[in-house]
C-alpha cells in the first residue's frame, strides 16, 4: 500500500477558555488524489483542524493539543518553520484580510520569497499561477480594484504558486456571491485536470462542489468524526442526524424528502425521477394598498458614477419583498437609501407618508429596524440580556421571552462578541425586532449560516411578518425567496431590472443573466421540460 | 529622482534636516529651500499644482510661527536696534529670530515633500529590510496594515449607522461617541489582523532574514552622489549667503 499523503492520529484539541475539547480524538488519513468534503455544524472545530493540518498549531494555539499528525510520513512537527506551509496550502473564508501587499504581482511574489526561489525564475513562476485562475490580465493591477471573486482567485494562486501538495480550502465561497462561487469552482476543476493536486475542502454551499469531491467526512458537533465515506451513502444513512445537526443537505435531496421519495436519493437534481409532487403554499399576499415606502426620481451618486437610480418604487404595508442581484450592484444601497440611513443625491423618499428628511431621527428608527451584514457593528453593551434591554421600555418578561426565542436564554450574561456566528447573529435580528418596528430590513440575514440558525431566524422573522410588520431582506438564497417572498426585486448596475411575484420570476426571467440560479424546485421542473423537449 | 534608493534618501533627508537645525542663517536657509524645491520640481517630475497644493498647509503653519513668535517674543537685548517689518518697525534680533524660526519650519517642509513625493512606500519598506536590516517581520506588518486603513474608514461609517439605527444616543459629546465606535472598531481590527498574520504564515512567512526578493534594491553610485550634492548644497547656500552680507 502507498504511502498516504496525511495522517491525524487521535488528534484532540482543547481550548484555554473552554472546558470541553473542540476536535475529540480525530484519527483519519487522505491519500493523494483524494478530493475530500468535510461538513459540520458551526462551531465543530473545521476551522480548527485546518490550523492543525496546515501546522499553525500548536505553535499559535492557547490550549492543548495532543495526537499526531504526519506529512507523508513524518510528523509535522519535525518540519522547519515555514516548510510544511509549503506543502500544505490554505485558501481562507476572507478574501478581504489574506494580503499583505498592494498589487497582484507582489503577493504572488510574497509566497515566492518566502519559499526563497530564485528572483529570476519569478517572472514565469507569476504567470503560470496566474493564468491557472486566470487572472493573467491583472497582474500589475492594485489588489483594491478587484472584484470578491478576483481576490479569492489571488488568494488560490497565491497559494498554488507554492506548488503545495494538499490545497485546504476553508469556507472559500462564504463571502461570494453564487456566480462568483460557480466561477471559483470552475477554476479548481480546471486545476484539477492541469495538475495532481489533493483537495481538502471545508464548506457549507455542498452543491458547489458535487462534481469535484470523492469523498466526504462529517463531524458531530464535539468535534469527532462521525462519517467518512462517500456523500451518497451519508445522505441516505445520515440525513436526519445531519439535519439536527444544521448541516445542510444537497438541493436535491432537501427536494426528494419534501416529496417523500423512496431512498436512495440521488446528490443532483438531475437524477431526480420524474414525476415528483411538491406542496407548495403560496405566501398570500395582503393587499393593504397602503404604501409604507414610495420612491420618487432617487438618485445616489458617487462623484461622477451613478451608483443609483431608482425612477420610481412603491413598497406596500404588510409586503415581504427580497432584493437580490449581484454583488456590487447597488442591493444594500438601495436599503440604506430606503432607511435613510443614506440621503440620495436627488429625488425624494417618503415613508409613511412623510418625507424622510422631515422625520426627527429617533422616531424614524422607532419604526425602522435595519439589520446589518456584520452583526457585531451593532452591539452595544456588554451583555446579550444588556442587547436586548439596551433603550427598549418593554418588560422584563418580554425580554425573557426574546432571548428563549432565539435559544440565547441561557447566554443572557455573556459578552455578545463571544458568542458563535450563528448566535450574534440571531442576537442581532432580536435587537430590531423587540421594538416592534413597522419596517424590517435584513442585509444577507442567512448568508453563511447553518441550516438550524437560517430555521430559527426565518421562523422569528416570517412571526412578526404575520404581525403586520414589513420586511425586506436582501439575500442569494433563491430557495429562501421562493418560500417567503410576496415579491422579488432584482438589482442590477444601480437599476431595479425586474419587479414581479417569485412565480413570474421564475418562469420568465433569465436568472443567470444576474449571477442567480432557480430555487431547487423550479430547477427540477425546468429540467423535466428540457427533457421533454429531446425526448 | 524616483529611481533613488529610498533608504538612502531617507537617510539623506534626515542628515540634511539635522544640519539645518544647528543653521541660524536666513538667507542660507531661503536658498536651500529654492534648492529642494528645484530639485523636486527638476528632477522628481511632480506636478507644481500638486506640489503647491501639498505646500499650501505647511506654508500656513509657517507663516502661523512666524506671527506667533513675533507677538510674543522674549524681551530683546537691544531693543533700540529696530528693523522695518512690513509695517512694523521690530527689534531686529525679534525679526531674525522669528523669520529664522518660520523658514526653518519651511526648509524641514520642502526636504519631506521631496521624500514623499518621489518615493513609493511598498519600495522604501522593502528597502528598508534589505539596505537597513529591518527585521521583515516588521516591515511586512507595516505593508499589510496599510492595506486596512481603507478598510477602517469603511468599517466606521458602517458602525456609525449601526448605532443610529440602535438608536444610541447620537446628541452626546463627541468624544464618548467615539469611545462607543471603538471597541467594535478595535474589535474587528484584531480579528482582521489576526487572519491577515495567519494568511502569511501559511504561505510559509516565518519573519526571518533569510529569504529571497522579487524587487531587489540595490545603492549605486548615483546614491551616493544624490546625499553628497543634497549635503554639499547645505554648504553652498551657507558660502553665497555669507558672501552676500
Amino acid at each position: 500500500m502507498k504511502q498516504p499523503l496525511l495522517e491525524v492520529d487521535q488528534l484532540t484539541v482543547t481550548f484555554e477558555e473552554e472546558s470541553c475539547s473542540t476536535l475529540t480524538d480525530l484519527s483519519f488519513t487522505i491519500q493523494q488524489g483524494d478530493d475530500i468534503l468535510l461538513l459540520g455544524p458551526s462551531g465543530s472545530g473545521k476551522s480548527t483542524l485546518t490550523y492543525c493540518l496546515n501546522g499553525l498549531y500548536p505553535k499559535e494555539l492557547d490550549g492543548k493539543m495532543s495526537g499526531n499528525i504526519s506529512f507523508a510520513g513524518s510528523n509535522i512537527e519535525e518540519f522547519k518553520s515555514g516548510k510544511i506551509n509549503l506543502e500544505v496550502g490554505t485558501v481562507f473564508q476572507d478574501p478581504e484580510t489574506q494580503f499583505c501587499m498592494l498589487t497582484v504581482e507582489d503577493e504572488i511574489a510574497f509566497g515566492l520569497e518566502n519559499k526563497k526561489i530564485s528572483p529570476d525564475l519569478m517572472e514565469s513562476e507569476i504567470d503560470r499561477v496566474l493564468s491557472l485562475v486566470g487572472l493573467q490580465h491583472r497582474r500589475k493591477d492594485q489588489i483594491h480594484t478587484l472584484s470578491g471573486g478576483q481576490k479569492q482567485k489571488l488568494a488560490l494562486a497565491a497559494v498554488l504558486a507554492l506548488e503545495p501538495r494538499l490545497l485546504i480550502l476553508d469556507e472559500p465561497t462564504a463571502n461570494l456571491d453564487p456566480a462568483a462561487s460557480k466561477d471559483l469552482v470552475k477554476t479548481i476543476r480546471h486545476l484539477k485536470e492541469q495538475q495532481d493536486i489533493t483537495l481538502f475542502i471545508i464548506e457549507h454551499n455542498i452543491d458547489y462542489w458535487l462534481p469535484i469531491i470523492n469523498r466526504t467526512m462529517l463531524l458531530d458537533r464535539d468535534g469527532s468524526l462521525f462519517f467518512d465515506g462517500d456523500l451518497r451513502e451519508a445522505v441516505n444513512l445520515y440525513d436526519e442526524e445531519m439535519q439536527q445537526r444544521g448541516i445542510w443537505l444537497p438541493e436535491a435531496v432537501l427536494l426528494a424528502k419534501q416529496a417523500q421519495l423512496a431512498k436512495p436519493w440521488p446528490l443532483t437534481i438531475d437524477l431526480l425521477p420524474h414525476g415528483l409532487q411538491f406542496q407548495t403554499e403560496a405566501p398570500e399576499i395582503k393587499q393593504t394598498k397602503k404604501y409604507i415606502v414610495h420612491v420618487e426620481n432617487a438618485i445616489f451618486r458617487n462623484k461622477d458614477k451613478v451608483l443609483l437610480d431608482i425612477p420610481a418604487l412603491d413598497i406596500q404595508q404588510g409586503e415581504l419583498i427580497a432584493i437580490t442581484g449581484k454583488n456590487g450592484s447597488g442591493k444594500t444601497l438601495l436599503s440604506r437609501l430606503i432607511t435613510g440611513l443614506l440621503k440620495p443625491t436627488a429625488g425624494d423618499i417618503e415613508f409613511l407618508g412623510k418625507k424622510l428628511r422631515r422625520w426627527k431621527t429617533n422616531e424614524l428608527y422607532q419604526q425602522i429596524g435595519y439589520v446589518f451584514q456584520n452583526p457585531e457593528h451593532q452591539f452595544l453593551t456588554d451583555s446579550v440580556y444588556g442587547e436586548l434591554a439596551f433603550g427598549q421600555t418593554v418588560s422584563e418578561e418580554e425580554i425573557q421571552k426574546s432571548l428563549e426565542e432565539i435559544q440565547l436564554a441561557d447566554q443572557a450574561d455573556k459578552h455578545p462578541f463571544t458568542l458563535s456566528q450563528g448566535q450574534k447573529r440571531r442576537l442581532s435580528v432580536a435587537t430590531m425586532l423587540v421594538q416592534e418596528p413597522q419596517l424590517l430590513v435584513l442585509d444577507e440575514p442567512t448568508f453563511g449560516q447553518d441550516s438550524h440558525t437560517t430555521e430559527v431566524l426565518m421562523d422569528l422573522i416570517w412571526r412578526h411578518h404575520q404581525r403586520g410588520c414589513t420586511i425586506i431582506m436582501i439575500t442569494h438564497d433563491m430557495d429562501l425567496v421562493d418560500r417567503f417572498a410576496s415579491r422579488v426585486l432584482i438589482v442590477d448596475q444601480g437599476r431595479v431590472v425586474e419587479d414581479n411575484y417569485p412565480a413570474s420570476i421564475w418562469k420568465k426571467t433569465d436568472l443567470s443573466d444576474y449571477g442567480l440560479s432557480l430555487p431547487a424546485k423550479d430547477a427540477y421542473y425546468k429540467r423535466l421540460q428540457e427533457d421533454s423537449l429531446y425526448a | 529622482m524616483h529611481n533613488i534608493n529610498p533608504s538612502i534618501k531617507a537617510g539623506t533627508v534626515t542628515l540634511a534636516a539635522i544640519v539645518i537645525a544647528f543653521l541660524f542663517d536666513p538667507l542660507a536657509l531661503l536658498l536651500y529651500i529654492g534648492w529642494t524645491i528645484a530639485v523636486t520640481l527638476l528632477f522628481g517630475k511632480v506636478q507644481i499644482r500638486k506640489y503647491l497644493l501639498y505646500l499650501l498647509p505647511f506654508t500656513l503653519f509657517a507663516i502661523g510661527m512666524l506671527v506667533s513668535t513675533l507677538l510674543f517674543a522674549k524681551i530683546p537685548e537691544n531693543p533700540s536696534v529696530t528693523q522695518q517689518f512690513l509695517f512694523w518697525d521690530l527689534p531686529r534680533e525679534t525679526v531674525q529670530d522669528a523669520l529664522a524660526l518660520a523658514i526653518r519650519v519651511f526648509s524641514y517642509s520642502t526636504l519631506s515633500l521631496l521624500f514623499v513625493l518621489t518615493t513609493d512606500k511598498v519600495a522604501f519598506i522593502l528597502s528598508l529590510i534589505q539596505q537597513c536590516r529591518v527585521s521583515p517581520k516588521l516591515a511586512y506588518g507595516i505593508l499589510a496594515g496599510y492595506r486596512f486603513l481603507p478598510l477602517l474608514k469603511d468599517e466606521l461609517t458602517t458602525i456609525r449607522s449601526a448605532h443610529l439605527i440602535r438608536g444610541a444616543k447620537t446628541n452626546t459629546s463627541k468624544f464618548s461617541r467615539y469611545k462607543q465606535y471603538t471597541i467594535p472598531l478595535l474589535a474587528s481590527a484584531i480579528r482582521k489582523a489576526e487572519r491577515t498574520a495567519i494568511a502569511m504564515e501559511s504561505k510559509g512567512f516565518t519573519g526571518e532574514r533569510d529569504r529571497t526578493f522579487y524587487r531587489t534594491y540595490h545603492t549605486s553610485w548615483i546614491d551616493w552622489i544624490f546625499a553628497a550634492v543634497m549635503l554639499g548644497a547645505i554648504v553652498l547656500c551657507i558660502i553665497v549667503s555669507k558672501s552676500f552680507q
